[in-house]
């Protein structure tokens, strides 16, 4: 039985009862000068869901400079490396930010033994389009695929795409999604994920279920809050729902292929809600960073938990539920408000 | 198979959605034909969905169109066509369908997609004098009926209909994935044939949720139109116009099924446009040379 692929990186297995677990964390805001209780946050996150596999959902960083970037990333993949723990991730809309480009990163995140993540194709548009398999029990066939798309950082990379005027308007006055000019993966990725699933297919004779994660959220992630009772709506919505108004078709396509059971964002620090549209589970893991807004009771993690046979459950797994107060960012004084503090908790 | 030629300095299209054609208003649906094909000079009749509506006999449904289609005939005008969702409502089979319109003289046969949802997904090339490489690639798609269509071969059923959705609560159905990826493909196709890209118009019969982006901002710069009715745009994304951005050779997607909304607008590089039903209106879509794309209302 294999062990390692090509690269000479760990392979995901399902464990010997048909399970595997996976822990989706996002949102660092990691800078030089990071605070020390997200290692801590990141500690007790993985000490408690015990994951086969940790999924970094982009924003790991913002302005973390060439010279700190690799102890950085020791410092917050520590927990998954003391535990000989698999781990990947997505780049999120601030991971590109000054002074290193994601294309810059990327190797220095390919070069920690556990991280399977992988640029992806060149000719894909963003940096870290792939898909990792997860082997059944017997190790022989790929039981689930996870994969991962960059939703890259703004409207204005699309302008740029389709060699339009930087001041084109994408976002018009009156918007469909909650009006913000978050980008969204391009239509060429949707087509590497589209032609991927249907070569896995034809290859194992049978659809491969699959996990799709990416920063953003698409914007069909609105329509959960706005039909809580008819999409089994679980969580919490305290800001909006900041995706792109434009749309390359990804749900659509994740339908008609019938693989993806979950699609799993990051990106809102206030919203950690789940529910399902057309039998495709769509849910936040909100934020675990401290050097960003949030609130105090908000950081947390998602565990998906997936089956051999293709089966999925979800919940988000709330850091003040794990290590109370003691998650708080300052001991003495509460953010986020009484509003959601007393509603939260008392109700 | 008979080829379009772009004779003129313009190449110009009349695109005609939801004629509806019945008994009652048959002559009268001619007779409009008939002008509106004077005053626009057009070079191609389309067929843009919703030719047929209510149930009708194979028969009549045949002399209903060769009737109505008599003036683009006796011009010598070649007809192109795509389905909407009143061809399925109508009582008779896509193939029976297909048969009826394709015996009309002058109906030009698509070069038909492989492998899609699509019954009357095709390309039409345009090529202008003798040159072997066409200056325009007219392609159509077929957008079915309602989210019940899919819901059924992808196994949701009636998941897709929430009370609060996102664009519109009509539920339609539209250009699917797998039509957009095969424009992704086909459009690789032209290029390796023909050893580069060919601009490109879209034709098809309901609206993708950006042209309802468009209504939903019209008050912005570069609308033109009137808005009277709700807008009845695709329900899930197919992902249709941000893959015609992208591609950088779409000049145009005109559509139909609203039936008195009327209006254009530039998005992403491109000129989107529903055009109304034919009782409420029509349009002369006319490619430049440059290329570029001018629509006048008749």
């Amino acid at each position: 039985m294999k062990t390692a692929d090509e690269r000479g990186k760990p392979l995901l297995r399902f464990r010997p009862d048909g399970s595997f677990r996976v822990l989706m964390i996002s949102d660092f805001h990691g800078k030089p000068d990071y605070n020390p209780k997200l290692t801590w946050a990141i500690e007790t996150m993985v000490a408690y869901a015990k994951p086969d596999f940790v999924m970094l959902g982009g924003d790991q960083l913002c302005g973390i400079t060439p010279d700190i970037l690799k102890s950085y990333l020791t410092d917050v993949t520590a927990p998954m490396t003391r535990r000989g723990i698999p781990w990947a991730h997505v780049f999120g809309n601030h991971d590109g930010e000054e002074p290193m480009s994601k294309a810059e990163q990327e190797p220095v995140y390919e070069a920690f033994p556990l991280c399977l993540s992988s640029a992806g194709p060149a000719d894909i548009s963003g940096v870290g389009n792939y898909c990792l398999p997860v082997y059944a029990r017997d190790g022989e066939h790929v039981a689930y695929h996870l994969y991962a798309l960059d939703s890259h950082t703004n409207v204005h990379d699309f302008t740029r795409k389709f060699g339009l005027p930087d001041d084109t308007v994408f976002v018009l006055p009156n918007h469909f999604s909650d009006g913000h000019d978050q980008a969204t993966p391009m239509f060429d990725q949707v087509m590497w994920y589209y032609n991927h699933s249907k070569s896995a297919e034809k290859e194992a004779e049978r659809k491969i279920p699959a996990l799709l994660f990416l920063h953003v959220p698409l914007v069909e992630f609105c329509l959960m809050y706005r039909n809580p009772e008819n999409v089994g709506f679980v969580g919490h919505k305290r800001e909006d729902v900041a995706c792109s108004e434009l749309n390359s078709g990804l749900f659509f396509a994740c339908l008609e292929r019938g693989d993806v059971k979950g699609i799993f964002a990051g990106h809102e620090h206030l919203c950690d809600f789940q529910g399902q549209y057309c039998g495709v589970t769509l849910a936040y893991d909100c934020c675990l960073g401290y050097d960003m807004s949030t609130h105090d009771d908000m950081r947390g993690g998602r565990i998906i938990d997936i089956t051999e046979d293709g089966g999925l459950s979800t919940r988000q797994v709330r850091l003040w539920d794990i290590a109370g107060e003691k998650c708080m960012r300052n001991p003495d004084f509460f953010e986020g408000g009484d509003k959601y503090y007393i509603r939260d908790l008392h109700t | 198979m008979p080829e379009l030629h772009w004779k003129n300095s313009d190449f110009r299209i009349l695109p005609l959605h939801t004629v509806r054609l019945d008994e009652e208003s048959a002559a009268r649906k001619r007779d409009r034909l008939s002008s509106l094909i004077q005053a626009g000079e057009p070079d191609l009749i389309l067929l843009g969905g919703d030719t047929f509506l209510s149930p009708v006999p194979e028969e009549e449904a045949r002399r209903l169109l060769s009737d109505f289609l008599a003036p683009a005939v006796d011009s010598g005008l070649p007809i192109a066509f795509t389905f909407g969702e009143g061809e399925r409502k109508c009582g008779l089979s896509d193939e029976a369908l297909w048969e009826i319109f394709t015996s009309v003289p002058g109906c030009l046969l698509l070069d038909r997609a492989e492998g899609t949802d699509g019954f009357t997904d095709g390309t039409l090339p345009v090529f202008r004098e003798e040159q072997g490489t066409p200056s325009l690639i007219l392609r159509l798609f077929d957008t079915h009926t309602e989210t019940t269509s899919y819901e059924r071969e992808y196994g949701s059923p009636g998941r897709s209909r929430l009370p609060y959705p996102l664009y519109t609560p009509h539920y339609m159905d539209g250009v699917r994935f797998n039509q957009t990826a095969w424009f992704d493909k086909d459009q690789e196709r032209i290029a390796e044939r023909y050893g580069r890209t060919i601009p490109e118009l879209f034709f098809f019969h309901t609206p993708t949720p950006e042209h309802a982006q468009l209504i939903h901002s019209q008050d912005r710069g570069g609308f033109d139109g009137v808005i009277r009715e709700e807008r009845k745009c695709q329900t899930v994304n197919g992902g249709i116009a941000m893959a015609a951005a992208e591609s950088r050779t779409v000049l145009s997607i005109i559509c139909g099924h609203e039936e008195k909304n009327d209006y254009f607008a530039e998005w992403a590089g491109m000129k989107l446009g529903v055009e109304p039903a034919f009782d409420h209106g029509a349009w002369i879509v006319s490619v430049t040379p440059a290329p570029s794309v001018q629509i006048t209302r008749l």
